[in-house]
C-alpha cells in the first residue's frame, strides 16, 4: 500500500467519523475539551494509521474516552465554568411545550440519569453510538461475555427506572415530568 | 445484536432529539485546517516502517523534553541548610523522597484552604478556591478580560451566576465535581508514578523542587516547595492542539473573611433561570 493511498485512507476515516467522534466527545466534556479531545484522537490515528480497522469507529471512540480520561487527570483543578454554561439551563420563558415526544425524552432522561456511571455509559454506547458487544467490549477493555452480562443488567435497572418491563410499557405523561431537555448529557466518566 | 427492545430505542432517540449540531460546532473550515495540520506531519508511520524514530515535531519535542528530565534526573543535593520547626530534610533529594513528602503534605496539610490561579492558553483566566474543612469551592472566570461567571458549590448544591446573560441559577454539581478536588488529583497523578525529580528552582523567592511528568499526551510539571512539598505552580502542556495550562497555589486558613468566597450574592437585576 503506498503512502498515498494510506494517506487517503485516512482522511476518508476522517471526514467520515469526525462527526460521530465529536459528538461523543461534546457528549462528556464542554465544546472546548471535546474539541481537544478529538484532535488528540485524530493524531493517534494519524500516528497509527496503518493500524487503524476497517470499521474504525468503536477504535476512535476508544482513544477518544482515553484522552478525556488523561484531561480530566490533567486538568483536574481546572474548573471550567464552560462545563455548566455549555448546557445551561432553559430560560423559564423559553420553555418549550412538552409535547408528547417530548414529554417521553423527559422520563428517559429522568431515568437515566438514575443510573450509575458505568450504566450510562454502557448503554449510551449501544444506544446512541450503535456499537455492537463487540466493538463495546474494545472500548471499555472488558470481555465481550462481561459486556454482554453487564449490558444485560444495566438494561434491566434501566427498565425498572423507566417503570416498564419488557413485555408492557406504561404511558408517561407530560404533567408526571418537568425536566428540561438536554439534560441526558453530560455523563460522568469514571475513573480509567 | 438486537435493539429492537424500547428502552434502548427510546434512549437513542432522546438522545438524537438534543444531540448537538456538530457541524455548527465545528465547520467544514476548521475541519479541513486540523486535518491538514495532522497530515503535515511526514513522518513515518512507526507501526509500519520506523519504530524507532520520532513522528512529528511536537512528539520529538515532547520526547526530548522527557529524555532530558530522565538524562538530569536522579538525586539533587540540597543546598539548605535547615528548616523552620526543625523538620528534617535529606541532604540529597531524591524523586521518590519528593513525591512521597508531596503526598503526605497533601494528605495532611494543617492548611484549610488553597486558592488556585489558572492562565489558559486560549486566554482564559480563572480563579479557584477549594475548602478542606467543608467541601466548598468558589469559582470565577474571566474571558476576554471580563468578568464570565462565578460558582459555587457548598453541600450538594452548586450555585452558578453567568455574567453575559445576566442570570444565575442552581444545579446538583454533577460532572463538574469530578474537578474539584485538586490536591486530591494531584495526590493521585503522583501516586500513579510516572513523576522524575528534574531539578531545583526560586520561584517568586521560594526554593522549590520541580517535578516532571507525562499524562496521556500532556506533559505536566508541577513545582513544590522545598520546605513544605505544597504544590507552587503547574503547568500542563499537551503536545497536540490542546489548550496548554498554568497554575499557582496559595495555601493558607479559612478564616471568616475568607468563608465569605463561598456565599454568593446575586447581583442585583440578575434573573433567575430554572435551577436543574
Amino acid at each position: 500500500v503506498s503512502d498515498e493511498e494510506v494517506r487517503s485512507h485516512f482522511e476518508r476515516v476522517f471526514r467520515e467519523h469526525y462527526d460521530a467522534v465529536l459528538a461523543y466527545a461534546v457528549a462528556r466534556a464542554d465544546v472546548e475539551l471535546a474539541k481537544d479531545a478529538v484532535a488528540a484522537t485524530f493524531v493517534v490515528a494519524w500516528r497509527r494509521r496503518s493500524e487503524i480497522p476497517a470499521e474504525p469507529r468503536a477504535w476512535l471512540i476508544g482513544v477518544t474516552r482515553r484522552t478525556l480520561a488523561d484531561q480530566r487527570r490533567t486538568r483536574a483543578r481546572y474548573v471550567s465554568l464552560t462545563l455548566k454554561l455549555a448546557a445551561q439551563p432553559v430560560a423559564f420563558e423559553d420553555e418549550p411545550d412538552l409535547s408528547e415526544p417530548l414529554a417521553d425524552s423527559n422520563v428517559v432522561i429522568l431515568a437515566f440519569r438514575r443510573l450509575r456511571p458505568a450504566d450510562q455509559e454502557l448503554l449510551w454506547l449501544v444506544a446512541c453510538e450503535g456499537l455492537t458487544n463487540a466493538e463495546v467490549a474494545g472500548v471499555l477493555h472488558f470481555p465481550r461475555p462481561v459486556i454482554a452480562a453487564r449490558l444485560h443488567r444495566a438494561r434491566r435497572r434501566f427498565r425498572a427506572a423507566l417503570g416498564t418491563d419488557d413485555d408492557a410499557e406504561e404511558d408517561h405523561p407530560a404533567s408526571q415530568v418537568n425536566l428540561q431537555p438536554g439534560l441526558l448529557l453530560p455523563i460522568a466518566l469514571e475513573d480509567q | 445484536m438486537t435493539r429492537t427492545t424500547s428502552e434502548l430505542d427510546r434512549l437513542a432517540a432522546t438522545h438524537f432529539r438534543f444531540a448537538p449540531d456538530t457541524r455548527a460546532l465545528v465547520g467544514d473550515n476548521e475541519r479541513e485546517v486540523l486535518l491538514a495540520r495532522i497530515t503535515a506531519d511526514q513522518a513515518r508511520d512507526p507501526s509500519r516502517r520506523a519504530p524507532r524514530r520520532g513522528l512529528v515535531a511536537v512528539a520529538v519535542i515532547g520526547a526530548c523534553a522527557i529524555a532530558a528530565a530522565v538524562v538530569v534526573a536522579g538525586p539533587i543535593e540540597h543546598r539548605g541548610s535547615s528548616t523552620p520547626g526543625g523538620a528534617t530534610h535529606p541532604r540529597i533529594w531524591t524523586t521518590a523522597y519528593v513525591v512521597r513528602a508531596t503526598m503526605a503534605a497533601l494528605a495532611n496539610t494543617s492548611h484549610d484552604l488553597v486558592r488556585i490561579q489558572m492562565a489558559l492558553s486560549n486566554g482564559e483566566t480563572s480563579t479557584f478556591w477549594f475548602d478542606f474543612a467543608n467541601g466548598d469551592s468558589r469559582t470565577d472566570v474571566v474571558r476576554a478580560g471580563e468578568l464570565n461567571g462565578l460558582s459555587t458549590i457548598v453541600g450538594h448544591v452548586e450555585t452558578v451566576v453567568y455574567y453575559p446573560k445576566k442570570e444565575w441559577w442552581t444545579t446538583p454539581p454533577g460532572i463538574s465535581a469530578l474537578f474539584i478536588d485538586t490536591p486530591k488529583i494531584i495526590e493521585e497523578n503522583l501516586a500513579n508514578g510516572g513523576f522524575t525529580l528534574v531539578g531545583e528552582q526560586m520561584l517568586a523567592g521560594e526554593e522549590t523542587l520541580k517535578l516532571m511528568g507525562k499524562i496521556g499526551d500532556t506533559t505536566e510539571v508541577l513545582w513544590v516547595d522545598a520546605t513544605t512539598y505544597l504544590p507552587v505552580q503547574q503547568t500542563d502542556v499537551p503536545s497536540g492542539a490542546g489548550t496548554s495550562t498554568q497554575a499557582s497555589f496559595s495555601w493558607s486558613t479559612l478564616t471568616p473573611t475568607s468563608a465569605k468566597l463561598f456565599k454568593l450574592t446575586i447581583p442585583s437585576g440578575f434573573r433567575h433561570v430554572s435551577d436543574r
